[in-house]
This record gives structure tokens, C-alpha cells and sequence, in this order.
């Protein structure tokens, strides 16, 4: 079980870490403004040239092993109730590293949600 | 700086569209996968069981989906904070559950029910969250 929650732990850093750099990539550019398929492109093509991106990607992939060996140590549902951390680490690294607001609306909100996956998983 | 603001109805269609993108590629792609023993941990019987499945036309719409769902997760977060953006994503977990159920036709508990509720009225009082950033002035 301790094991089990060190290789959920190091998933979940891993992909806060991409989910990181992926919003950093999207916060350098200009916003994305308008409809249209033209300016999709353009903005994707920008961003992708990002190096964040490709990081991203990298810690995402880091982070997935981590989970798979996770879930072929325990079960689903426990792995997916640890899994919940996500938000919490979520929440946190949103404040400290891009300066985003958590009001009392985004916390509560986002203990729903991870209560609810929880549930959903401890239900299965 | 931030540029992204707070949740529109727009930008929660194309988070709903993500999450049931990632459901449909999941439910194909389970679909899709022959042999029903687990995969064994060595790398011999990983490649063998990736040679096995790539052709699979299930899969490969399933991969490209997941591929077309990076892109479009890449245009959310241009648009709204990462600690809005994740929360809501993951109404996939009340998603998939319930299109197993309507599709796979598996069972739900009541903790289940009761879970996917949980889930919603999240997805609710996260809509009323305030955004970080200042709202640009659009012109009249």
C-alpha cells in the first residue's frame, strides 16, 4: 500500500509538472481571440514550437508509467481514490507557479468533484 | 501573465467535448483490443500485444481521437485557468461510468449515482468560481 501511494504520488507530480508546462506554453503566447479554423491553426502551430510542449508531453509520459505500475501493484479503485490528490496538487501548483486566484468557489467546487470521482471509483 | 479568464458556456462545451472524446476513444479502443488476458510485464509481450492491436481499426480511431484531444485540451487551457481546466476535465469520470452503463451495458450502485451527482454539482459551483484575470473590454 505504501508503495502503492509513493507511484500514485510521483504519477500525479508528474502530470501536475505537464499540466505546468503546458499552460505556461498556452500563457506566452498572445490569446487566442476570434473564431475560425484559420485561427486555430496559426495559434497551434505557435504553440507547439513551444518548448514547453515537448516537456509537457515528457513529464505527461513519466507520469503515466508511473501510473500503470501503480495499477498493476493495486486495484482501480484504490489507485483512482489516491488519484484524487491530483486536484489538490492541482489547485496548489496553480497558485504558487501560474498566480492563478483560488477563491472559496474553486476550492469547493473542486472538493466536489474529487469527492464525487471518488465515489464513482469506490462504487466500481 | 495569466490571459485566460473565467468558464463560459463555449469554453464548457469544448471541455464536455474532451471529455467525451477521451470516453468514445476509451469504450473504442477497449472494444477494439483483442485477446482478453492482461498484459504481461515484459517488453517482448508488450510490443507483441502493440503489433497485435495497432491494425485494429477501433484503436486507430481511438488513437487518432486522443491525438485530436491534445490539441483541443491545448486551446482550453489558452482560455481558462489550469485549476478550473482540470477539475472539469475530469467529468470523464462520471462520463465513462455512465456510458458503460448505457453502451456496456454494466451496473451502477447508488454510491455511483450518488458519486456522478457529487461530480455535477461540482462542475456547478466551479461556473460560479471568479476568474484571476480582469475581463477584457470587448468592443461594442
Amino acid at each position: 500500500m505504501n508503495r502503492t501511494l509513493l507511484y500514485v504520488l510521483m504519477a500525479e507530480i508528474w502530470n501536475t509538472v505537464g499540466q505546468l508546462l503546458f499552460k505556461q506554453s498556452t500563457n506566452a503566447l498572445p490569446p487566442l481571440e476570434g473564431g475560425g479554423f484559420r485561427h486555430y491553426g496559426t495559434f497551434l502551430k505557435g504553440v507547439m514550437k513551444r518548448p514547453g510542449i515537448f516537456l509537457g508531453l515528457l513529464s505527461m509520459a513519466a507520469g503515466l508509467v508511473f501510473w500503470l505500475v501503480a495499477l498493476s501493484q493495486a486495484a482501480l479503485s484504490v489507485v483512482f481514490v489516491l488519484g484524487s490528490m491530483q486536484y489538490i496538487l492541482i489547485l496548489i501548483a496553480s497558485r504558487f507557479f501560474l498566480g492563478e486566484k483560488i477563491d472559496g468557489m474553486r476550492f469547493l467546487g473542486t472538493v466536489f468533484i474529487a469527492t464525487g470521482i471518488t465515489l464513482v471509483a469506490l462504487s466500481s | 501573465m495569466n490571459k485566460a479568464g473565467g468558464l463560459t458556456l463555449k469554453i464548457f462545451a469544448m471541455i464536455f467535448l474532451n471529455d467525451v472524446i477521451d470516453a468514445t476513444a476509451q469504450i473504442l479502443m477497449k472494444k477494439g483490443i483483442v485477446g482478453g488476458h492482461a498484459v504481461s510485464w515484459s517488453l517482448h509481450a508488450l510490443i507483441a500485444f502493440v503489433g497485435q492491436n495497432a491494425a485494429s481499426p477501433l484503436v486507430l480511431v481511438g488513437v487518432l481521437l486522443y491525438a485530436f484531444n491534445f490539441f483541443l485540451w491545448i486551446v482550453i487551457l489558452s482560455k481558462i485557468d489550469l485549476s478550473l481546466a482540470v477539475p472539469l476535465g475530469s467529468t470523464t469520470y462520471a462520463l465513462i461510468p455512465l456510458a458503460s452503463v448505457i453502451f456496456l451495458h454494466e451496473k451502477i450502485s447508488a454510491m455511483g449515482i450518488v458519486g456522478i451527482l457529487c461530480v455535477i454539482l461540482g462542475i456547478l459551483i466551479l461556473s460560479k468560481s471568479e476568474s484571476s484575470v480582469q475581463k477584457r473590454v470587448s468592443a461594442p
